[in-house]
């Protein structure tokens, strides 16, 4: 019946002939780590700087200082590495134009942070004068244990609480200022903008690395709250007790209890599904009437707020994306559903004979993995590939007519204008993975409306994967949901966000273990979150890079 | 205090009240009577400025509409050249040369190939998304970092780089994502934005006011960016060898701020009074503004050139695999989906690449209009333009599309249609760009199979 195992699954695409970083394959060795001896022992990876991202930044300065404050906007944006943002923040650097606006940036909440309404906020104590040596240090020390996120040494206490007394003096004897100035200053600085999380030498094993205290509370609480550590963690951190496991799992399920788990599994799906796009979609006027600026927008907060509703509290079934019919439509939107709201957006019952369910039916996705003028199979049956079941697929190669022929009575649908793809050997080598999944989808036209026919043609809607065949959108969706490739992708694109990188080979066991709790917890976010926040990919570091 | 160059201290306000608008000549920070008898060159001889730039648009052109006929100078203009008619003068135009750093990776390969001479870094982790990065500088940041090192050349601003359709691919690497690399992973992001260009480049904060006195917060400013830059060395010491590398971009950018904020504090440190603020340009019913945001990035560009505030810069016209549609000329497809799709001699491709080269002429045309005594910032530019590749539909790589604008104060003939019928290495035109701008390039340039030692001579005076 169904493939069930990861061996299986780079047997079958690499038979397909487009085997490119298929699950288990890796650049650096042709070997697969999962290979007929069972997985590689698991060796950590290195650690690595990672700056936070816009939204971690905006909401790191509200846990500080108070959600009243205006948090900076005006910021460079982040970079999508290897379909994350999130790895992209352990990759990319601040370019000088990112250097001058966080200058700018931690000089204005800085100055709000110490007007004379918010002062007391900040717990610390107020310089008599410049020459008040002993409170400037007090405060530094204060002001660098929360900012930094671990404490400051005596030679950053001095180099930063020197800077009070000389804008003090610079600016009429103001100590406020003084006060400002050093809060900028560690706003400014790279053990702020970067979370900087290092490994110590394991006493049970010392030749590994494990990450200590300090770095295992911004782990956690930046991974399951989308936030710095909070009180309970930080004193955790400086009694040096995050480096037991039972002691992080405990934590781990105290924070998947707070609401911070909402905004952070908010970001892991923005981060994942790559929505921003949404925001300019571009489609023609003149074929899709319900195109309008106000559409794209619309289509992402359904997705949103479908998955809101779906995922929960996290103790729904993950597998539930695929298949649920919960849908928001504005004004904007109703009409792609063939469904008329007015006004704002509110929750739709979607005509049944539509077939549409779960992700891969919202309007948003198919309207995205499309051209302007008409709906792309290939590009859906890639983004399902790669997205959904964590397989890559190659680029086209160089020097190939890459052209679709336009409709013509002989050739109506996408099916027959893809042809070409079944029957030439080098197209069909990828495209064989990525057409029969978008053709299945073809009862949805380029803006995600539900259609029979395409240019006077009633729709084949066969579709396959591998030797599986289902027929349409609800086929697909009930293939995926068998397909344990569906889970075991969830898993390991969330353990990359949680750590900032592709895993090497030498993860691969974490992640089948990931996987392993994954399942025994019933497929729940909850289970997944909790199983990779105490997996040994999280908590274990490298040291051969530690200087 | 970082000491600013003589002839810069003698430029003071000369933009007051300078108009925007396309056409509109600039009153100019270098003053006639600084000049030689010629016009040419200041008086005690020092050459004018030179300046290099670089224009960027993505999924190529369908040959038959581009490249002229005949070779050599007063070559003929085929379709996509017609709007730089005017400008032929300045324009010269090189055929069949070739990326020779390989074509692993449609679109990929040929913006890594031309922008940097050196093979891309694949980054197709297990089974992740497939991506890439550059393996080395883009050639504005070689320009930038060789006249950051010389203090003759050196500006407020390495660099400044520019955006105009924001309709790029983000999900495949900083290839696709951006045109400036430092390096790995390593960008310099344009500004989308003609009023954030504005404020980056002539923003208060930035520019010294003309009160006379000088702001102690800025003193105070730099004193924090000391204790930044100690912050950062600090941590070079606990983190990867790569960790390093990350942290040196960021002790380069709080280098570049402090520099500026100390020359802020220099007296008469005021070289350009401050211009209008720029209107912004937002999509329209969906539609990009590609025009009007166009002519208003140009007139700050011009103005950024001519107060001396960088002499380097870059123009991310429209993105590589982009879907930039020309809704105002009639073209409403995506430029990636038509490049792939549209059958025939591709009409409607064909079209949006004549509109880039109107828009490019915007720029080209801003800068002949702004003067610099007897010369003008075009006459001193040396401007390479080109795509991702050569054609879409076959992803070829052979037979760029290359453009080279500008005469770089003389060093650059212009005018000229050079036709290579050997395949030669496109880096040999890149070579010929820097030359001309004054980088000496004595062991050659690029690297794998884009490494080359020659310029071309047809194009050089």
């Amino acid at each position: 019946m169904f493939r069930k195992t990861l061996i299986s699954t780079v047997l079958a695409v690499s038979l397909a002939g487009c085997g490119v970083g298929v699950i288990g394959e890796y650049a650096d060795d042709a070997v697969s780590p999962v290979g007929f001896d069972g997985p590689r022992p698991f060796v950590a990876a290195p650690a690595q700087l990672r700056r936070l991202t816009v939204t971690e930044y905006q909401n790191t300065l509200r846990h500080l200082f108070g959600a009243d404050i205006n948090v900076p906007t005006d910021l460079e944006g982040d970079t999508i590495i290897n379909g994350l943002e999130a790895i992209g923040a352990g990759s990319t650097t601040l370019s000088a134009n990112a250097v001058e606006k966080l200058e700018l940036a931690a000089l204005d909440v800085a100055a709000q942070v110490t007007v004379s309404t918010r002062r007391a906020r900040l717990g610390v104590c107020t310089p008599q004068n410049a020459g008040d040596a002993a409170c400037w240090a007090s405060l530094t020390t204060k002001l660098g244990r929360k900012i930094f996120r671990r404490p400051l040494s005596s030679d950053e206490v001095n180099r930063f609480a020197a800077i009070g007394p000389s804008a003090t003096n610079a600016l009429a004897g103001d100590v406020w200022q003084g006060v400002a100035f050093i809060i900028g200053a560690l706003l400014e600085s790279p053990s702020f903008l970067f979370r900087v999380e290092l490994p110590e030498p394991d006493p049970d094993d010392p030749t590994r690395g494990r990450y200590d205290s300090y770095a295992m509370a911004t782990r956690l609480s930046y991974f399951l709250t989308h936030a710095p550590p909070d009180d309970a963690l930080s004193a955790l951190a400086d009694e040096d007790a995050l480096t037991d496991p039972r002691t992080v799992k405990e934590q781990a399920a105290r924070l998947l209890a707070t609401s911070g788990r909402d905004i952070a599994l908010d970001d892991f799906f923005r981060d994942w599904l790559r929505l921003e796009r949404l925001d300019d979609l571009t489609k023609s006027r003149d074929l899709f009437p319900a195109a309008s600026s106000e559409l794209g927008p619309a289509m992402r907060d359904d997705i949103l707020r479908s998955i809101a509703t779906i995922v929960g509290d996290g103790s729904g079934d993950y597998r539930n994306l695929f298949t649920s019919d919960v849908a928001f439509a504005s004004a904007a939107l109703g009409p792609v559903y063939g469904v008329a709201v007015t006004g704002d957006a509110r929750q739709i019952q979607v005509p049944a004979q539509q077939g549409r369910v779960g992700l891969l039916g919202k309007p948003g996705f198919l309207a995205l993995y499309a051209t302007s003028e008409r709906s792309s199979p290939t590009l859906r049956g890639k983004y399902v590939r790669e997205a959904v079941l964590c397989e890559a697929v190659a680029a086209p190669p160089p020097e190939v007519e890459t052209v679709v022929p336009e409709p013509d009575p002989n050739a109506p649908t996408m099916r027959d204008r893809l042809a070409t793809h079944r029957t030439n050997p080098t197209c069909a080598a990828c495209h064989s993975m990525m057409d029969p999944i978008g053709l299945a989808l073809e009862s949805f036209d380029g803006i995600g409306a539900h259609r029979v026919t395409d240019h006077g043609a009633t729709l084949d809607l066969s579709g396959n994967i591998e030797e599986t065949t289902f027929d349409g959108l609800a086929g697909l969706a009930g293939v995926l949901v068998d397909d344990e490739r569906t889970t075991n992708c969830a898993a390991r694109t969330m353990y990359r966000y949680a750590v900032g990188h592709v895993e090497s080979r030498n993860e691969e066991a974490t992640i089948i273990a990931i996987n392993t709790q994954f399942a025994a917890g019933n497929f729940t976010i909850k289970a997944l979150m909790e199983a990779i926040a105490s997996s040994d990919g999280f908590r274990y570091a490298s040291l051969a890079e530690v200087q | 205090m970082i000491p600013l160059k003589r002839h810069q201290l003698d430029r003071r306000t000369v933009l007051r009240g300078a108009a925007f608008g396309l056409g509109a000549t600039l009153a100019l920070p270098v003053l006639e009577t600084m000049l030689n008898a010629n016009g040419n060159a200041f008086a005690d001889g020092t050459a004018l400025a030179k300046r290099f730039g670089l224009f960027f648009w993505g999924n190529g052109v369908r040959l038959s509409a581009w490249t002229p006929t005949r070779t050599g100078s007063a070559y003929d203009l085929k379709t996509n050249l017609q709007p730089l008619a005017p400008l032929q003068s300045y324009v010269s135009v090189v055929s069949g040369t070739q990326v020779k750093t390989g074509n692993e990776r449609g679109h990929h390969a040929g913006c890594v190939g031309f922008l940097s001479a050196s093979p891309m870094v694949p980054q197709d982790p297990g089974n992740a998304g497939y991506c890439s990065t550059f393996s080395k500088p883009s050639i504005d940041q070689v320009v930038a970092a060789a006249y950051a090192a010389d203090a003759t050349k050196r500006t407020a601003f390495r660099s400044l780089e520019l955006g105009i359709s924001k309709r790029v691919i983000t999900s495949e690497g900083t290839t696709l994502n951006f045109l400036s690399h430092n390096g790995p992973d390593n960008v310099n992001r344009p500004l989308y934005s003609a009023r954030a260009l504005f404020q980056r480049v002539f923003a208060p904060d930035f520019v010294a006011s003309n009160a006379g006195t000088i702001d102690p917060k800025l003193a105070l400013r730099r004193q924090v960016l000391d204790a930044v830059h100690a912050d950062a060395t600090a941590l070079q010491k606990r983190v990867s060898a790569n960790d390093r590398r990350r942290l040196d971009q960021h002790l380069t950018s709080v280098s570049e701020l402090q520099t500026r904020i100390a020359a802020l504090e220099e007296e008469n440190a005021n070289l350009c009074s401050i211009p209008a603020e720029p209107g912004e340009y937002p999509d329209q019913q969906g539609v990009e503004q590609l025009r009007n945001l166009t002519v208003a990035m140009a007139d700050i560009l011009a103005l950024a050139l001519a107060c001396d505030r960088t002499r380097v810069f870059s123009i991310m016209y429209s993105g590589s695999v982009g879907y930039t549609s020309f809704d105002a000329d009639g073209v409403t497809e995506g430029s990636h989906s038509l490049s792939h799709d549209e059958p025939g001699d591709q009409p409607e491709l064909t079209h949006g690449v004549t509109i880039t080269m109107q828009h490019f002429g915007i720029f080209l045309e801003r800068l002949r209009a702004t003067t610099e005594g007897a010369s003008n910032l075009l006459e001193q530019s040396a401007i390479l333009a080109s795509s991702d590749l050569t054609q879409g539909r076959e992803h070829s790589i052979d037979d760029y599309p290359v453009l080279l604008a500008g005469h770089a104060g003389g060093a650059l003939r212009g005018n000229v249609h050079y036709r290579s019928t050997t395949g030669e290495n496109l880096t040999k035109v890149l070579i010929t760009a820097m030359r001309a701008v004054d980088l000496p390039l004595a062991n050659g340039f690029g690297n794998g199979g884009g490494f080359a030692t020659d310029g071309i001579g047809a194009l050089e005076v």
